[in-house]
């Protein structure tokens, strides 16, 4: 991934796709702003619908679900090139400096609710690349204190996305 | 659609239905009133003088005065149609030092919590709940129900992370089939509030349990491949906490299992979200009857207007009220507390219905009361007040028992052929109880 987590990201990179490529990652509008405020670009946001179902489901994290979707399911993501790698993707990894990188990037491979981080990373990280007494955040060089406090500022950004959104609001039954 | 917890009293009023004539009647009603009712007043028929009490009335309800003063003072510029929304609070739920800091001033006790790398259960407390809090009383019931501290770290002798032996008699995962005809199929481990001597801290608030279609089907499937179950109990976490369509969902799905009679919700929302309980959340909820609920209150501190209201709205959707009550050490162990506790919960429709001896959790010596202060509650409480009033006080046997009631000693003995009864105010009454029944 980024130059900052050479390690994994590197091997990774090195085998074939990795995970800026095909990927759809939601942005906090502090995330916009930032890349925005960095990049002076404002055409890389998207609000797509996932083709995915199971990913509407997300009855798990009720701050999730209130916030990040909008009423027709649909949510703000980063656009992707046409060969379906992310915009900011070069030839070393993200362009964007890790302060400025989206949230869902930075916390990547961990998997998370509102309430916690999950002891087991994503799956899709390739553990087969680790070499002996490595693990997954440590071969990524992500430190827990770290991804705490970004998974906090993750949630406190997420419930600036307007209220407007939330699907628990759609008038049925 | 929360718009009731606002609604002023006038356009309440515009909303009440004209009393329904006589005509309209169904079949059902009972016949005129017989000769032995001519001098009773005609219920039915009395036409409201002057001002209309609005149905429901609780639409109209006050708000609690301590929330009032919060809100203003941490969240002024929150409009009310956003506070009494439950997704607001749920969202702007406290949940770091800093914003707790900046609410509360934090004794020794409560900031050592903090210092330590890795707290075993999350602090998440809603802004309206919050409101409750005493900022600067940290021997507060509420408070201490909610707030950790640095006790919460230390594991007494006897504790156990799942004392209740739960996870050995989970046949699949988030079911927990301890007594033969009935079930606990926990659907989330997300709480609004976290109670700090919550008996699944192991579980909650650690994505240990996720309301996944898959997970849930293969419950629905042991449910409906064991005949025996005739009652699903849904906890968690905090069932309330999902959304409408998939709890709506899992009700239908069990109710398509013939053999669940009945299905209840065990939940927190309305003492500590009673925003959640909205008109669309009971609606939804009424169609899958025979419904009951087991509410969890603590102390009569929480009885406030607003929980007042969300009860009122799941008594008049006809779901009968419990609530499941955990005896706690500093917070409700005494007999004056439980009773203005048991009074306000009558007055509300909720059934006292256990008292829980608080389970041994690791981290939780600070909460627990020794039994002889549960058995003296009850004594306090039976023959004082309404026998619907008092709850059954059971002990949560470690290691998979199962609950077990502990009752004061009210058998004296025997003399002759009388049974010896201590009644409420001490004194001694026989009963004959003789065994040689005479010949007819």
């Amino acid at each position: 991934m980024g130059a900052l987590k050479p390690t994994l990201c590197a091997r990774c990179a090195a085998q074939g796709k990795t995970c800026c490529q095909g990927r759809e990652i939601y942005l906090t509008p502090g995330d916009v702003r930032r890349i925005a405020a960095f990049t002076g670009e404002s055409q890389f946001v998207e609000w797509n619908q996932t083709a995915d179902p199971s990913y509407l489901d997300q009855d798990d994290d009720p701050i999730w679900r209130q916030h990040v979707f909008r009423r027709d399911g649909s949510r703000r993501i980063l656009r992707r090139a046409p060969n379906d790698d992310c915009l900011f993707l070069g030839p070393q990894g993200c362009r964007l400096p890790l302060a400025v990188r989206p949230l869902l990037c930075r916390l990547h491979p961990l998997t998370y609710t509102a309430d916690h981080i999950d002891a087991e990373p994503d799956a899709t990280c390739p553990r087969r690349l680790l070499v002996s007494g490595e693990t997954v955040l440590s071969a990524t060089g992500t430190p827990m204190a770290q991804a705490r406090q970004w998974h906090q500022q993750l949630y406190e950004e997420i419930i600036t996305d307007a209220p407007d959104n939330r699907t628990d609001l759609r008038p049925t039954l | 659609m929360t718009e009731t917890m606002h609604v002023p009293i006038e356009r309440t009023e515009q909303l009440v239905a004209p009393p329904q004539p006589a005509a309209q009647e169904s079949d059902d009603e009972p016949p005129d009133p017989s000769p032995c009712m001519a001098g009773a007043p005609a219920l039915a028929r009395t036409k409201p003088a002057g001002r209309v009490v609005p149905f429901p009335a609780h639409r109209a309800g006050t708000i609690s005065p301590a929330v009032k003063s919060f809100r203003k003072r941490h969240f002024p510029s929150v409009p009310s149609k956003l506070w009494n929304e439950w997704q607001w609070q749920t969202s702007h739920r406290i949940r770091t030092l800093s914003q707790l800091e900046s609410m509360i001033s934090l004794s020794a006790e409560e900031r050592g919590a903090f210092s330590q790398s890795q707290r075993s259960l999350p602090l998440g407390i809603t802004p309206y709940y919050m409101g409750l809090i005493s900022p600067d009383d940290p021997q507060q019931p509420l408070r201490r129900s909610v707030i950790p501290t640095v006790h919460e770290t230390v594991h007494a002798a006897g504790e156990a992370d799942d004392p209740l032996g739960e996870e050995t008699q989970s046949p699949v995962a988030g079911l927990v089939h301890r007594y033969p005809d009935r079930v606990l199929l926990l659907v989330t481990d997300f709480c609004s509030t976290y109670c700090r001597y919550c008996t699944r801290s192991r579980v909650v608030g650690r994505g240990a349990i996720h309301p996944s279609r898959n997970r849930l089907e293969q419950a629905f499937a042991y449910i409906a491949q064991t005949p025996a179950i005739r009652d699903v109990l849904i906890s968690g976490g905090d069932p309330l906490m999902i959304g409408e369509e998939k709890l709506s969902w899992i009700l239908s799905r069990l109710r398509q299992i013939p053999h669940v009679e009945i299905v209840r919700i065990g939940t927190k929302a309305p003492a500590v979200l009673p925003q959640r309980i909205t008109p669309r959340l009971v609606r939804m909820l009424r169609q899958f009857h025979p419904l009951w609920m087991s509410l969890h209150f603590t102390h009569p501190d929480e009885c406030t207007p607003e929980a007042y209201r969300a009860c009122a709205m799941l008594a008049d959707a006809g779901i009968p009220l419990g609530s499941q009550t955990v005896l706690l050490k500093g917070i409700n162990d005494s007999v004056e507390t439980m009773r203005r506790l048991v009074h306000h919960l009558l007055k509300m429709r909720v059934r006292p219905y256990y008292l829980y001896q608080c389970d041994p959790i690791s981290g939780s010596a600070h909460f627990r009361a020794p039994i002889a202060k549960g058995l003296e509650i009850i004594r306090g409480l039976r023959g004082f007040t309404s026998g619907y009033a008092v709850p059954t006080y059971v002990v949560d046997a470690p290691g998979g028992g199962g609950k077990i009631p502990l009752m004061p000693d009210c058998v004296v003995g025997r003399k002759n052929d009388a049974l010896l009864l201590r009644n409420y105010e001490n004194g001694v009454y026989r009963y004959p109880e003789s065994c040689n029944v005479p010949p007819a």
